[in-house]
């Protein structure tokens, strides 16, 4: 799970850098523990999207994924205790949630 | 690797204060570590390093983002192969593994000895070059202005610019081969600038070879473009000489003088190959038993094939920094030449000296007495030779190799020269600029970037920026005092003041 989510970003960052890709939807094709294929795209247009922080790179340090269940980081999973240090209060409107750090 | 959670007093007993510029760190702060450390601050300085620490030690928990300064320090003296001391610069803060400002030599003769690419920075050889021109600040004033914007239209700034000078896949990979010497033949460098350049402006080691396509991809579109984030092209004048001849020696001869400062790095193809190389040593870790304190100190035998190809795909990063360094500059002496209708050569804009200050380098120096090769990381600091080093170019030989210190965003620069105290003391090397006080999200959060700009107009300085909201990070409260700074390492004698220089316009992304 984290290695996909640092993948699916590392995909972005680099679509973003070498074609300019930005996008605020995307639609999952295909979804499974390993794989995600997905599309979308929209071109950056200095004209119309106003410029931000750079992005260098994503790194997997203290990645957490939380499902309703789970709590997945570099080490593994584990279930999702509510109100632990690792698992946090569950939100009703929104119980995924992930953590990643990003060098700017 | 689990450290103890020790009081903060118990932790002070690790450091102690060895004279008015110098703090050791006793080994034991940390696990494992194999010679002591030591940080050059002075009281302020020491303060931020100090309360940095307090913070850290009452934490209940493992809250998130990096370790204090002094424990990374600690952290880098417990890898392997490591020699005499890990240092901190005075302009030290947490960076990933590596704090930045964090210099460490590793002895090449010994097998176990590691590299590590979070020593040398995402952005390697992020670098200062400073151009002179023979204006005087009352030529500039009347078109400031025009020539910053003139500076602005023609250098691509911010996130998602795009380079100007046309590059096909083919001359990027003899970019990253020849460096300067590429845009030597491409006419957008000048001979007497290899001769002024950290390297000459190219590592010899580099291979193309080692570095991924997708690193390719994301370099082709961003060679000679500027950058964000701390990035900027200045304007500066002299504004104080403190050594007559050294500035003579550089083309300085008075104040008000008028230079260029361009500060920027290897863009994301630099960043590429950081992150593909911290993937695949992690990967090698297991298989060579290297165990360290922290993960982000992923690392690799020097002479494994991690290793190896590493440390020539940062060659050819550093070599497409150079590059860009080259076109930027380029693009400069044409802003100029337009703006004051006079070519660049007439207008005396040579380049004064081009150093890097997120590197690693193969360098001779003296342990116990011998002769030794060591890998140096310089990350967040810059290599300081003295008078009369082989390595440094003719015109500097009675001077010293100069270092070019950029300020933060409005306040000042520096330029200084090299010693033989730091040679001896911290294998050459020195402060590369201001250093974070606050963190980007800190500074963010608190400062209105109205004020900012304001302040910045007030001062006298023309500003260009692509995202202004970006201004609170890049503020000077955001970042330790330049000044104290370069101050410390002066009187620790590690570096020497030359010339101090004030920005009039600043470009930034």
């Amino acid at each position: 799970m984290t290695d996909l989510l640092y993948h699916l970003l590392d995909e972005f960052l680099f679509s973003f850098s070498a074609e300019f890709v930005v996008c605020r939807r995307v639609e999952i094709i295909e979804l499974d523990i390993v794989n995600l294929r997905g599309e979308s795209s929209r071109k950056f247009d200095l004209e119309r999207h106003p410029q931000g922080t750079e992005i260098k790179a994503i790194t997997m340090h203290q990645m957490k994924v939380l499902t309703t269940t789970e709590v997945t980081t570099e080490t593994g999973a584990l279930p999702r205790v509510e109100c632990s240090p690792e698992g946090d209060t569950i939100i009703a409107s929104s119980p995924y949630e992930c953590y990643v750090l990003v060098d700017i | 690797m689990a450290e103890i959670k020790r009081s903060f007093n118990d932790e002070m007993g690790f450091l102690k204060r060895e004279d008015s510029t110098c703090y050791s760190i006793r080994p034991g702060f940390v696990t494992g570590m194999n010679v002591p450390g030591k940080f050059y601050v002075n009281d302020q300085l020491e303060r931020l390093m100090i309360d940095e620490l307090r913070s850290f030690s009452r934490q209940s928990h493992n809250a998130g983002g990096f370790l204090p300064a002094v424990k990374q320090i600690g952290n880098v003296a417990a890898l392997p192969g490591i020699v005499k001391y890990s240092i901190g610069l005075p302009d030290i803060h947490s960076g990933y593994g590596f704090a930045i400002g964090n210099v460490a030599a590793f002895d090449m003769g010994l097998p176990d000895a590691v590299v590590s690419p979070g020593g040398v920075g995402f952005d390697i050889n992020c670098g200062v070059r400073l151009v002179r021109t023979n204006l005087l600040y009352s030529d500039v004033q009347p078109v400031k202005e025009t020539l910053a914007q003139s500076l602005f239209d023609h250098i691509p700034v911010g996130v998602g610019s795009m380079g100007i000078i046309p590059t096909k896949e083919q001359d990027l990979e003899e970019a990253l081969q020849l460096g300067i010497d590429f845009s030597l033949r491409e006419g957008y460098a000048w001979p007497e600038d290899k001769e002024h350049c950290e390297e000459y402006g190219r590592m010899l080691n580099a291979d193309p070879g080692k570095v991924s396509s997708r690193a390719k991809k994301r370099g082709l579109p961003q060679l000679g473009t500027l950058g964000a984030g701390n990035h900027y092209a200045e304007i500066q004048v002299v504004d104080e000489i403190y050594d007559e001849f050294v500035a003579k020696k550089m083309g300085i001869d008075q104040k008000g003088q008028v230079c260029v400062m361009i500060h920027s790095g290897s863009r994301g193809l630099g960043h590429q190959v950081a992150t593909d190389a911290l993937v695949d040593m992690e990967r090698a870790m297991t298989r060579d038993n290297i165990r360290t304190n922290d993960r982000q100190l992923a690392c690799a035998r020097i002479h494994s094939d991690e290793g190896q190809n590493y440390l020539k795909g940062m060659s050819a990063a550093a070599n497409y920094a150079w590059v860009n360094r080259s076109s930027m500059t380029f693009l400069t002496r044409q802003a100029f030449a337009k703006v004051f209708n006079q070519s660049p050569e007439d207008l005396d804009m040579h380049v004064i000296y081009d150093v890097s200050h997120n590197i690693a380098k193969v360098e001779e120096h003296f342990v116990d007495g011998q002769c030794k090769q060591l890998l140096v990381h310089r990350k967040g600091s810059t290599r300081a030779f003295p008078p009369h080093h082989p390595l440094i170019p003719v015109d500097y030989q009675l001077t010293g190799q100069p270092v070019i210190v950029g300020g933060t965003m409005g306040t000042c620069s520096y330029v200084l020269t090299g010693t033989d105290k730091g040679m001896r003391e911290t294998f050459g090397s020195t402060c590369h600029g201001a250093g974070r006080a606050l963190s980007r999200n800190k500074s963010r959060n608190n400062l209105d970037y109205g004020d900012v700009l304001k302040r910045l107009e007030d001062m006298g300085i023309s500003i260009r920026v692509a995202s202004p909201k970006l201004i609170m990070e890049e503020a000077p409260e955001s970042y330790k005092d330049v000044t104290q700074v370069v101050q410390t390492c002066h009187d620790a004698g590690i570096s020497k003041k030359a010339i101090k220089l004030k920005p009039v316009a600043v470009v930034k992304g």
